[in-house]
């Protein structure tokens, strides 16, 4: 469907070069693409939602008649053409109203989706106004024991995180700890996943809050940490889930070659803790070894003979080949 | 919230936070997971602003925990290689590898067919020529890099110790001035 596009200059090279598959991945590019039945309030939330991804996302304003359970193909078309991996798709009907698609692609095709259906929503700018810069890394929270052990769960969290974590970096500036986004969901997360009805499901708690850090005079080390809540404020519904395929999610978790851990050969880590290895040295050559500056191969004299005879044998540690060497000359 | 909480007195209040599973983290990801029960009361009663407190409450107890992971951190000072005063201030710290496993967004990358050349080349074990490393050269007497040629280039300085030949000075020394063999000539 995609005419491959030669480049005609560096610079168009080096464009595509950035969005050629490449070892160590860009930060992940998202879509808001609005449904033929997508109401202002679903298109607020995802605008909200969008204020904590900038400046990697883009909005779309034209409304697209798309079915993403049924047919996802535009939507790949979108990812593909926008080098945006996360898509999230607002519509509104009678059956799902204010629901929110969200889906993953992997080679641009899709990889795995949910629906949040928005059962309470209150906006940005219903709480006080407290501007966070663009494009600072979030604090993510997951409460709930739901999220490790229910397999929906794990795929929202694990897009959640996906969404919001932004630019991987390294060095992290300590006046950009900034917000906090906490999801939490109730429930213990003993619920049957074949169970059909997704009523059941605890819903799920979107907050976000601001960072206010207090510093304790007589101790100096930690700073008590307190949270004034920015919004926006959500209560979102599990609905329809597509899980990924296994053999694409087995690609898609590939680690390449070099940011695999190199594991040294012959260095091993014991249960104490402390750092093993083999040291090979290389084979003796015993016709080659000087036994005559070796004090304890001489000979001794005969008193000590029948004393001695069984520590050498302990006490020395040599190869096979010497010993019988060695008892050849007591024996002398 | 009757009387008013100064800034000392939320100074005070305890920086640790008791919970019965740890929670675990992923330092790369700025994130915590908290696997501990919920309070399903509180979550599915009617009262909006108790289960809004109590949801607060959670979220300052992992932002605290992550807080305390972080500052553990080691810290770097001097600021990040971007040549941009205002990014030297401000301490930083190194943050480690992400834990969390997370799709990747395009397959990993097939290394290319060697083309005709590259082919021909390895196989004759021709390598790419040096190229031109331009005119500084690192001096390790001075610390510094200085040209190698050119104006006050290194090729052109005059040595700093020249034996003066007996036969050829008449007799004063230094001052009939130096003409040994290794100064320049000076123009006309």
């Amino acid at each position: 469907m995609m005419r491959i596009v030669k480049p005609k200059n560096a610079r168009s090279k080096r464009a595509m070069e950035n969005r050629s598959p490449k070892a160590i991945e860009n930060t992940k590019k998202a879509l808001t693409v609005r449904g033929s039945t997508c109401g202002v309030l679903v298109q607020n939330a995802m605008t909200d939602i969008a204020a904590y991804k900038q400046p990697d996302i883009k909005k779309f304003q034209k409304r697209n008649e798309i079915h993403p359970f049924e047919d996802a193909s535009s939507l790949e078309f979108f990812s593909q053409k926008n080098d945006a991996s996360l898509i999230i798709f607002g519509s509104n009907s009678k059956k799902r109203p204010n629901n929110l698609t969200w889906l993953r692609t992997f080679n641009f095709q899709v990889l795995d989706m949910f629906e949040l259906k928005i059962l309470n929503y209150k906006t940005m700018s219903d709480f006080k106004k407290l501007t966070i810069n663009v494009g600072m890394k979030p604090l993510i929270s997951f409460v709930g024991p739901i999220f490790d052990s229910h397999p929906h769960f794990q795929m929202v969290k694990s897009m959640l995180l996906d969404f919001f974590r932004g630019e991987q970096i390294s060095m992290l500036d300590l006046a950009g700890l900034q917000y906090i986004i906490s999801v939490t969901a109730s429930g213990d997360g003993n619920i049957s996943v074949y169970s059909g009805d997704t009523s059941n499901l605890p819903s799920i708690n979107f907050r976000v809050y601001k960072i206010n850090t207090y510093k304790n005079k007589t101790q100096n080390k930690v700073p008590r940490v307190e949270l004034e809540e920015i919004g926006p404020r959500f209560d979102f519904q599990l609905g329809r889930v597509r899980e990924a395929d296994p053999d694409m999610l087995k690609q898609a978790m590939r680690i390449p070659k070099e940011l695999q851990p190199k594991t040294k050969k012959n260095v091993e880590t014991d249960l104490l803790g402390d750092k093993v290895a083999t040291i090979h040295v290389g084979k003796q050559d015993l016709m080659k070894l000087q036994t005559r500056k070796m004090k304890g191969l001489k000979k001794r004299r005969k008193d000590e003979f029948e004393d001695e005879g069984d520590d050498e044998i302990e006490d020395v540690i040599v190869s096979d080949e010497e010993q019988p060497k060695k008892r050849k000359r007591q024996i002398k | 919230m009757s009387e008013s909480t100064s800034m000392q007195s939320i100074g005070t209040r305890p920086v640790t936070v008791e919970r019965a599973i740890p929670v675990s983290y992923d330092l790369g990801n700025l994130s915590v997971f908290d696997t501990n029960m919920i309070d399903s009361e509180i979550m599915s009663s009617t009262d909006e602003a108790k289960k809004e407190v109590y949801l607060q409450s959670l979220a300052r107890d992992s932002a605290q925990l992550l807080v305390n992971q972080i500052l553990a951190l080691p810290v770097v000072t001097g600021g990040r290689t971007g040549g941009d005063v205002n990014h030297n201030d401000g301490v930083f710290v190194k943050l480690p590898d992400p834990t969390t496993q997370l799709p990747r967004e395009k397959p990993i990358p097939v290394a290319k067919p060697l083309t005709k050349w590259e082919k021909f080349a390895k196989q004759k074990g021709i390598t790419p020529k040096g190229r031109n490393t331009g005119n500084l050269v690192y001096d390790e007497a001075k610390g510094e890099w200085v040209k190698k040629w050119g104006y006050k280039g290194k090729n052109q300085e005059e040595p700093w110790l020249v034996e003066i030949d007996e036969k050829a000075a008449n007799g004063d020394g230094e001052e009939s001035g130096n003409k040994g063999k290794g100064t320049k000539k000076s123009k006309k």
